[in-house]
């Protein structure tokens, strides 16, 4: 609970303003502290005369901390490939791990994983704990969550990482609260605090209007999803050594209510645009659906995918797979193309932390603008064709 | 069928922004709405009840403000609510969300489905609906696009994946998180308001619901926040001059990394 | 300005807001586009119970008086007048069962239109009788049990739409004005069908057709009230239903209002938003004081209605008059003030101009309205 000393409080209001939840308001020169309060801790920090601060009851035994050591990584296989984030995450994973002195491991779960663990080891991993069995072909969370807190409470990793994919995102948190863990979704940065080793979490928050970063102070293993596309994967190295340990499945973690009928993949849909480095995207300024032709051909010529806005998918001119923004998927590509989309805020919430933005629009006082690093102002209908031709050229010369 | 759903008050995003001077969220003018996927589990619900029969309860922990959404529930077709409220529950990651409220599920007694959003926009952590089935035991399938098939045993559904969708078939009781697609949330019905305006709202506290203090707000979440910051804001923003082939040529220049 | 709303009828207004915002206004150029019926609309506007307000609690409707209904269609109109016409023609369509309709009548009708199962039209109109009711051709002749009906009503909103008609026909032509009489026509009775779809101007989105009675026979018990009382039933029916009218142009003047001004803001012209120049200003300010001064009379008028029932035509015809011109007027000056984007299709203040005009013509010209009002005054003063 935030205690607020009345005594000492001066009614300067600075935590009024610092307040990021608009939970604090001054009444009578003094702090109030209302029920949107986060206990976040921001107005602590900015309290001069320090009349605040955070209480709550003390946590029951803290855990053996120290017994818990090294850095897991959950590499995602789905239909014979790995997903490109486990690789990724086998990146910052050597980071910290390497911070942490301690060693690095990949879990990998599914059916007819092949040389896969091998890749693993390539690209960062000393140890791959492989679980490949027929039965796993399939994600369900019953399983997948089944094997990973055994692993988990068996090995007592410091860290564990997974891919923000759908997979991740959806049995982690069944994991994380089986264990009694700290989940942090989404993260975008990871680093090791250095006066106790901590794992510091940060992660966007309000569709990307604050960033928060968060710890797990007193519980293991701290665990975070981490966004595709936010950290950088290894160079191959194929002279790395390491160990690959099969683990056989319990028969009964491989029994599970949820049943999978099929498995089905989107003809048009099956490029993940989260994975894409390159995304020419469309709005209401295609005018209809046939302006995603238009964007299909800027899109194959640069080697990128498609993505949308909320209004174009709800029009039905593209599927939801495509949709970016607070509703959509969250994309992070090397270089965006925005066409014809005005840049309403849930838009841009999906697309900011791209490397390059350019936009093109007909009108110059769109908010798109704002968040872009090149602009063009104009019809995009005579623009993008001039683009094509020109990068064409550009290629031959 | 005996279903109860979980929803959220949540800030309205579309009026959640940096106040470009104190760098934190300006706050005047936020409404407080249902979080938006919540009200399609609401919807789901609501059509699952039509066609089997039952009833409706949702459930929400929050100030005593989030009573609003709770009613607005009840308006769209949801027949009781429940409100577990105490200053206790403040600071709760979803780790002590999801102990809240399978204590407060399980005060309200036998259920056949529990529906949840696949997440709410304050946080996007998509975590509490997961944590909360495995606390119940009972199995879950977040992200559900559609229901194929809906029977008195059981359901058939689509469940949204990265590359497509997988069919799953599973019996109650479940835990479901529900995404957009699944339905067009119905406006509420003028009945539906008179039922909303009159309701008692069933209000729980930690007491009630049994919780130990040690379990709920921020003492039961493994997780802290230590910073709070606004993102880097972007810097590059080139301006282009000259005819538009001139300005597409520099463009191109700009793009070259990237061809 | 605070017109002192009861909370029921808070309600109805935040419900009908929420239709018009969320489903109306993204729909409401294509289905104007493409002359398309606003089916899902009027779906959900049924399942918001917003067809049972005008319909007693006794027939599953909410029992609301004229007040309720305008307040519903304030709120409709702001969004689309040919999805408010829809709507509003089928309660007009259920007026003469409410007025003048046997218990049994009530009992087999109101319920499905109060559930929006079943939608109405109201059939007066036809080639040679549009604001003369009296040179009306279709006839209705008693034959054993049933009646037989013969000749075309024309210009019927919800023409093919609706599953009940309530119908103007001649049962006595000796008798002059008291020999029509009113009978409910049903989608699919023999001899009953609709011309094709009529190619309008503006609230596109509602279907507008001929019924064409050619031999159709209906059971004996479809007659609405007595014989010969059909005109009276057609005023009264009219009188309660142009409060109504009159609130649909409300709403299209607040739309038309709300584009104009935010459009003012945001359009830079000679270095400043053309908001700031006293032209656009003044015109602003006219189109907000007219409306403001119309919503006050309706809304004023309907709860005239609401207490007087008896007493009602005079204040029914003059809102009706003032609020339809006023919104002309309005959406006009909206199309001025945004100029040439104003007379774009892109922009939504053209197809309310468009929308606008019919309000003027249709349950009675303004001029018959004039009328009324001049003959009730002359009725006044000479009492005095």
């Amino acid at each position: 609970m935030l205690i607020i000393d009345k005594d000492v409080c001066i009614g300067c209001g600075n935590c009024e303003s610092a307040c990021p939840f608009g939970a604090i308001t001054i009444v009578d020169g003094c702090a109030v502290v209302g029920d949107g309060c986060t206990l976040c801790g921001t107005c602590v920090e900015t309290c001069d005369p320090g009349a605040l601060k955070i209480e709550g009851a003390e946590k029951s035994a803290p855990l053996d901390l120290a017994s818990w050591s090294g850095v897991w990584v959950y590499c995602e296989f789905r239909r014979g490939a790995l997903a490109p984030v486990s690789l990724e995450l086998l990146g910052i994973g050597r980071r910290l791990a390497d911070t942490r002195n301690v060693p690095l491991s990949a879990v990998l779960i599914g059916s007819e994983t092949g040389e896969t663990a091998r890749q693993l080891i390539a690209h960062g991993a000393d140890t791959v704990y492989r679980i490949d069995d027929p039965a796993l072909a399939h994600f369900t969370d019953e399983a997948y969550g089944a094997i990973m807190t055994a692993l988990i409470q068996q090995n007592k990793p410091e860290i564990v990482l997974a891919g923000a994919t759908a997979i991740g995102r959806s049995f982690i948190p069944g994991v994380a609260t089986t264990l009694g863990a700290g989940l942090t979704a989404d993260c975008t940065q990871l680093a090791i605090r250095e006066e106790d080793g901590a794992l510091l979490q940060t992660r966007p928050a309000f569709g990307g209007n604050i960033m928060a970063t968060i710890v797990c102070p007193n519980s293991r293993p701290q665990m975070s999803t981490v966004r595709p596309k936010v950290m950088q994967a290894l160079t191959f190295d194929g002279e790395r050594q390491g160990n690959i340990v099969e683990v056989k499945p319990m028969p009964e973690q491989l029994a599970t209510r949820v049943r999978v009928i099929e498995s089905v993949v989107s003809e048009e849909d099956n490029v993940n645009i989260q994975e894409s480095d390159i995304l020419v995207a469309g709005g209401r300024g295609l005018d209809s659906a046939k302006g995603f032709t238009l964007m299909r051909e800027l899109a194959e010529s640069l080697g990128g995918a498609i993505a949308a806005t909320r209004a174009v998918v709800d029009a039905g001119w593209i599927g939801y797979p495509h949709q970016v923004g607070q509703t959509g998927k969250t994309v992070a590509p090397k270089l965006y193309i925005a066409c014809g989309i005005s840049g309403a805020v849930q838009h841009v919430a999906g697309m900011q932390s791209a490397e390059t933005i350019v936009a093109i629009n007909r009108d110059k006082d769109a908010p798109i603008f704002d968040v872009a690093d090149f602009g063009l102002v104009g019809d995009l209908f005579e623009i993008v064709p001039k683009l094509l031709t020109q990068i064409e050229e550009r290629r031959k010369s | 069928m005996k279903i109860i759903v979980c929803i959220k008050q949540v800030p309205d995003a579309k009026d959640v922004r940096l106040d470009p001077k104190t760098n934190t969220l300006a706050r005047e003018g936020v409404q407080s709405i249902m979080n938006p996927y919540d009200q399609h589990a609401v919807e789901e619900a609501v059509r699952l009840k039509e066609l089997l029969g039952g009833e409706v309860t949702v459930l929400s922990m929050g100030p005593p403000q989030a009573e609003e959404v709770l009613r607005q529930a009840i308006s769209c077709g949801a027949d009781h609510a429940v409100l577990v409220s105490d200053r206790a529950f403040a600071g709760a990651d979803t780790w002590a969300t999801s102990y809240t409220l399978a204590k407060a599920v399980n005060v309200i007694g036998a259920f056949d489905l529990l529906l949840c959003g696949k997440q709410a926009i304050d946080g996007d952590t998509a975590q509490v609906g997961p944590g909360l089935a495995m606390r119940l035991q009972i199995p879950y399938v977040t992200c559900v696009q559609k229901v194929r098939q809906a029977t008195d045993s059981g359901l058939v559904l689509e469940r949204m994946m990265d590359d497509g969708y997988d069919v799953l078939a599973l019996d109650y009781p479940a835990l479901l998180t529900m995404v957009k697609d699944i339905n067009e949330p119905r406006v509420p019905s003028l009945k539906g308001k008179m039922r909303a305006k009159k309701l008692e709202i069933r209000k729980l506290t930690a007491a009630d619901i049994g919780a130990d203090p040690a379990c709920i707000g921020l003492p039961g979440s493994p997780t802290q926040v230590v910073k709070v910051f606004p993102p880097e804001a972007r810097c590059q923003r080139a301006v282009f001059t000259g005819s538009l082939d001139e300005q597409i040529g520099q463009l191109v220049d700009s793009l070259q990394p990237y061809l | 300005m605070d017109y002192f709303l009861s909370e029921e009828q808070e309600m109805i207004v935040e419900i009908a807001r929420q239709i018009t915002d969320e489903r109306i206004i993204p729909q409401r150029a294509e289905l104007d586009e493409k002359d398309e019926f606003p089916r899902a609309i009027l779906g959900e506007m049924a399942r918001a119970d917003l067809f049972g307000v005008p319909i007693p609690e006794e027939y599953g409707g909410f029992g609301g008086g004229c007040l309720d209904i305008v307040l519903a269609l304030e709120q409709l109109g702001r969004g689309c007048i040919g999805v408010g016409t829809a709507f509003a023609a089928s309660s007009l369509g259920i007026y003469p069962i409410l007025i003048a309709g046997s218990q049994e009548m009530r009992e087999k009708y109101l319920p499905d239109v109060a559930s929006g199962k079943k939608f109405a039209a109201f059939g007066l109109t036809e080639a040679n009788a549009g604001s003369d009711a009296s040179g009306i051709q279709t006839t209705a002749v008693l034959d054993g049990d049933e009646w037989v009906l013969n000749g075309t009503k024309q210009w019927i909103t919800n023409g093919g739409e609706a599953q009940i008609y309530t119908v103007v026909a001649i049962t006595d032509r000796s008798k002059g004005a008291r020999g029509a009489s009113m009978l409910v026509v049903e989608e699919g009775d023999p001899g009953f069908s609709c011309g094709p779809k009529e190619k309008k101007m503006g609230i596109r989105a509602s279907s507008t057709t001929e019924l064409i009675f050619k031999d159709c026979r209906i059971p004996k018990d479809r007659l609405i009230g007595r014989k010969g009382t059909g005109f009276i039933t057609v005023m009264k029916t009219l009188d309660s239903s142009r409060p109504g009218i009159a609130a649909l142009g409300l709403g299209l003047a607040q739309g038309a209002l709300d584009e104009a001004a935010s459009y003012a803001k945001q359009r830079v012209q000679f270095g400043k938003p053309i908001m700031a120049f006293q032209a656009v200003q003044h015109m602003l300010a006219d189109m907000a004081i007219q409306l403001e001064a119309a919503r006050a009379l309706v809304y004023g008028a309907a709860r005239h209605i609401d207490a007087h029932p008896n007493n009602m035509s005079k204040v029914s015809s003059m809102c009706k008059v003032f609020a339809t011109d006023m919104a002309m007027k309005v959406a006009t000056d909206a199309v001025q003030v945004m100029g040439g984007y104003g007379y774009m299709r892109e922009y939504p203040v053209e197809k309310m101009m468009r929308d606008a005009k019919i309000l003027q013509i249709y349950e009675g010209t303004n001029q018959i309205q004039r009328n009324v009002v001049g003959q009730e005054l002359n009725k006044e003063y000479t009492r005095a």
